[in-house]
């Protein structure tokens, strides 16, 4: 029975797992500064003509991010679920949401990598280079309704026991806000709103990633109180005894509570 | 009366903001503080950007026009007042009274974002759009976020007309009350700092 | 009933004036801004008294309109550290241009 939390667990940790293999394979490859978009196509050729291998090796294993965003984002759906029972709208948004942010680490990683595949023409480089940052920092198209249907789900909340505290809520919407910036990095090659900006790129990350660790934690608590709730009866994951648990509650309530007054 | 709870269809006393209330609740206060650190963020790049373009900054700030930008501040300040009063009527038992001051609050959102969409189609069509120059650039971006949290607060206040008129607020409504209206004046106030590191200082 | 509803009033009335206030201070800090002389560019004390004046109005709108003064201590510290902290830095990036 465990090992149905356990699993849990598992895949919530595959949220820091994101985190650090995205940072260390972007420090690898040294693209954790951005490259200012103003750069000349020669620049930007002689970047990918000066370290291919690390390029290529941080790039690679950067990739994996992609996948472990997947794995975070379906247990939290699995947590959602919890919350909007059998019609759960919000909770498969957020999956598929979580699904379609993997493409957004691994087709920008691809151009750069085919950037640094083979010699070609400064222009085509500096192509291959602004194919990969635009949609890096600006494909925020999934993100911010994962984080508005995970923030909404979490304060239409009606348990007893909430699974998410009410401020994460609204940390959620909150960060959704953060993200939209950066959709708009098309219009600027220089500035707090381009591909290296202070907004679109450096708050970008630290609202992504600092709302990433403040979930991973509280899913991890979840999963804990759940256990703890399953330990009191009913089965783990299985919708209908979260409904017995429910039929629990009310009939406790109703048989301490006074018979109905009327005002006279 | 014996001990347990009693449901009652008396009509509950509504909470008084009594002293040591969080207003609306603690979640409100994350989203609302948040904001506050990013724009005083945004506001620090900004002057950053303008000590290094003094003139650039100066020169394209002319062009704003500084009673309209006055107008503005005045405009919110109205609303907030409204919504103040809104409160005030909800928690006097005046549902109705306080809908319709959050709609009267809502209609002064509404001339803001016209006078708005009016000034900024006046700046795209003199040629000045978000890449003229650095402060268009944050002339678009503040103002443009600002307008979004504005929009945002609009909708609020129309769900808080809805649940006004209904009237018989329980807590998760004088939560939803309480936390809208703050939102509202953190709206009002975000403008407040804008207006004059747009419009005056440089 | 009666007691509560004086204190209301009571409070609805300090913030009207509070709200007047404001309107002032907005009027003052337009007077201000439009009739500013000197180079374009450069750093006028002025507009640091601007950025002060705005700051201080955005304390009264949380103090009293937001209800912060009636709010537990620490949400009201934060907020009150905000705003003077805010000012100090807005100036100090200013003036230090």
């Amino acid at each position: 029975m465990d090992q149905h939390f356990t699993i849990q667990r598992v895949c919530t940790w595959a949220a820091p797992a994101c985190t650090f293999v995205f940072f260390l394979g972007f420090a690898i490859a040294d693209y954790l500064v951005p490259p200012d978009p103003r750069s000349s196509p020669q620049e930007t050729a002689a970047f990918y003509a000066n370290h291919p291998e690390s390029i290529r090796a941080g790039l690679v294993f950067m990739c994996f991010a992609g996948g472990l965003w997947i794995i975070w984002s379906a247990q939290m759906t699995n947590q959602m679920l919890r919350i909007e029972g059998v019609s759960a709208p919000l909770a498969w948004t957020q999956l598929a949401m979580g699904a379609c942010a993997c493409i957004e680490f691994i087709m920008p990683a691809y151009f750069w990598l085919t950037a640094s595949y083979r010699d070609r023409s400064p222009e085509m480089q500096q192509t291959l280079n602004d194919m990969g940052w635009l949609p890096f920092d600006g494909f925020v198209w999934t993100i911010i309704w994962q984080n508005l249907v995970i923030g909404i789900a979490a304060l239409m909340d009606k348990r007893e026991s909430p699974i998410f505290p009410r401020w994460y809520g609204y940390l959620s919407i909150w960060c959704s806000l953060l993200y939209l910036p950066a959709g708009f990095n098309v219009f600027f090659k220089d500035g707090p709103l381009a591909w290296n900006g202070a907004i679109s790129w450096w708050v970008l990350l630290a609202a992504i990633f600092g709302w990433l660790m403040a979930t991973t934690w509280l899913l991890l608590k979840a999963i804990t109180r759940q256990q703890q709730e399953t330990r009191n009866g009913a089965l783990a994951g299985d919708p209908m005894s979260d409904l017995a648990r429910r039929i629990d509650e009310l009939e406790r309530k109703v048989a301490g509570a006074e018979p109905v007054a009327v005002r006279t | 009366m014996t001990t347990g709870r009693a449901v009652t269809l008396e009509q509950q006393d509504p909470p008084e903001h009594a002293v040591g209330q969080v207003p609306g609740e603690v979640g409100v206060w994350v989203f609302i503080f948040g904001d506050l650190v990013v724009f005083t963020y945004m506001f620090g790049v900004f002057l950053n950007y303008r000590s290094n373009e003094g003139e650039v900054f100066a020169a394209s700030s002319q062009f704003l026009n500084q009673d309209l930008g006055a107008l503005y501040t005045l405009v919110l300040l109205l609303s907030s007042l409204f919504v103040v009063r809104a409160l005030h009527w909800m928690r006097s038992g005046r549902g109705d009274r306080a809908s319709a001051f959050f709609l009267a609050a809502l209609g002064c959102g509404a001339v803001f974002l016209a006078l708005k969409a009016f000034e900024w189609h006046h700046e795209i069509g003199a040629g000045r759009t978000l890449n003229y120059d650095h402060f268009m650039t944050f002339y678009f971006l503040l103002t443009g976020l600002h307008a979004l949290h504005l929009t945002m607060g609009m909708v609020l206040l129309a769900i808080l007309a809805v649940v006004a008129r209904r009237g018989d607020p329980g807590k998760s409504q004088w939560i939803l009350l309480e936390g809208g209206a703050c939102f509202w004046h953190m709206v009002d106030f975000l403008w407040m700092i804008i207006f004059p590191l747009l419009y005056l200082v440089p | 009933m009666s007691l509560l509803r004086t204190d209301r009033d009571a409070a609805q009335r300090a913030i009207t004036v509070v709200w007047v206030l404001l309107v002032l201070a907005t009027g003052a800090s337009w007077m201000l801004g439009v009739h500013e002389t000197g180079t374009p560019g450069d750093v006028h004390p002025v507009n640091a008294l601007l950025l002060v004046i705005a700051m201080t109005k955005v304390r009264f709108v949380g103090a009293y309109f937001m209800e912060l003064r009636a709010a537990p201590l620490p949400l009201r510290l934060v907020f009150e550290i905000w705003t003077i902290g805010a000012a100090a830095a807005l100036c100090a990036m200013y003036l230090l241009a």
